[in-house]
């Protein structure tokens, strides 16, 4: 990941074990787990409290699922970064996550090392994206 | 249920106590999780699904409802020779993503 900056993330996931896997491999790659959400409405209300860079999302979750987390997300900031990681793997369902703003859309059923790749990736183009809209609209 | 075994995907009944273990039937035949927002099988929507099926299959007694199993059956049926669920890859995924990338 970028090393000038540390990406700040957020991990929603019920499942504790996959939590703990994801919080590995973002520490491995040099980012902050910011907070962890056990559910769906956790992960919204730690969202707004800590604004964090990248959020990996899962979508079957309790009380709110991860379409509709993510969809309150981006309502809040359009340009969130958002990274589904989930094992359902319905076309439907995929597309819905994309058409509703998210970044990524990881299937369970990948490695350890692809998934550290993948975030990896998506980490730096996003970055990349932010980089080159900063260099079209100067603020 | 009166004891904390963790029973597998699928069971209605806990394979320790006999206790009726609380789930959600998907249209498709699954038995999802309480919890579980989406069917485990086919990713429809469970709460969609449980608001339009308020019956029970198995009472608390462990009878069978055996004229709600047969409607159950019958559209479970119908459900599958009607719905095409398309399954995507993570290589299918890589392919949508690019051609939807979002811009700032």
């Amino acid at each position: 990941m970028d090393q000038k900056r540390k990406a700040r993330v957020l991990i929603a996931e019920d499942e504790t074990h996959i939590r703990s896997l994801i919080a590995l491999i973002i520490t491995s790659l040099g980012a902050e787990v910011v907070a962890e959400a056990a559910d769906g409405e956790q992960a919204l209300s730690l969202y707004k409290l800590h604004r964090p860079d990248m959020v990996i999302l899962d979508i079957n979750m309790p009380k709110l699922d991860g379409i509709a987390v993510l969809k309150q997300i981006m309502a809040i900031n359009p340009r969130a970064l958002v990274v589904m990681l989930t094992s359902l793997n319905a076309l439907d369902v995929v597309k819905e996550c994309i058409d509703n703003g998210a970044w990524n859309y990881i299937l369970k059923n990948t490695t350890a090392e692809e998934l550290h790749m993948a975030i990896s990736a998506t980490w730096s183009e996003y970055m990349a994206e932010i980089k080159a809209a900063r260099e079209v609209a100067p603020s | 249920m009166t004891c904390d075994h963790g029973n597998p995907a699928g069971y209605a009944f806990c394979g320790t106590c006999g206790g009726a273990l609380a789930h959600v039937r998907c249209r498709c035949g699954f038995v999802a999780a309480s919890g579980d927002v989406f069917c485990g099988r086919c990713g429809t929507s469970l709460t969609k699904a449980a608001a339009a099926d308020g019956q029970v299959i198995v009472a608390a007694d462990h009878r069978f409802n055996l004229v709600r199993l047969a409607k159950q059956a019958a559209q479970e049926k119908h459900f599958l020779e009607s719905t095409h669920k398309v399954r995507v890859t993570q290589d299918d995924i890589r392919k949508l993503l690019t051609k939807r990338k979002r811009k700032f």
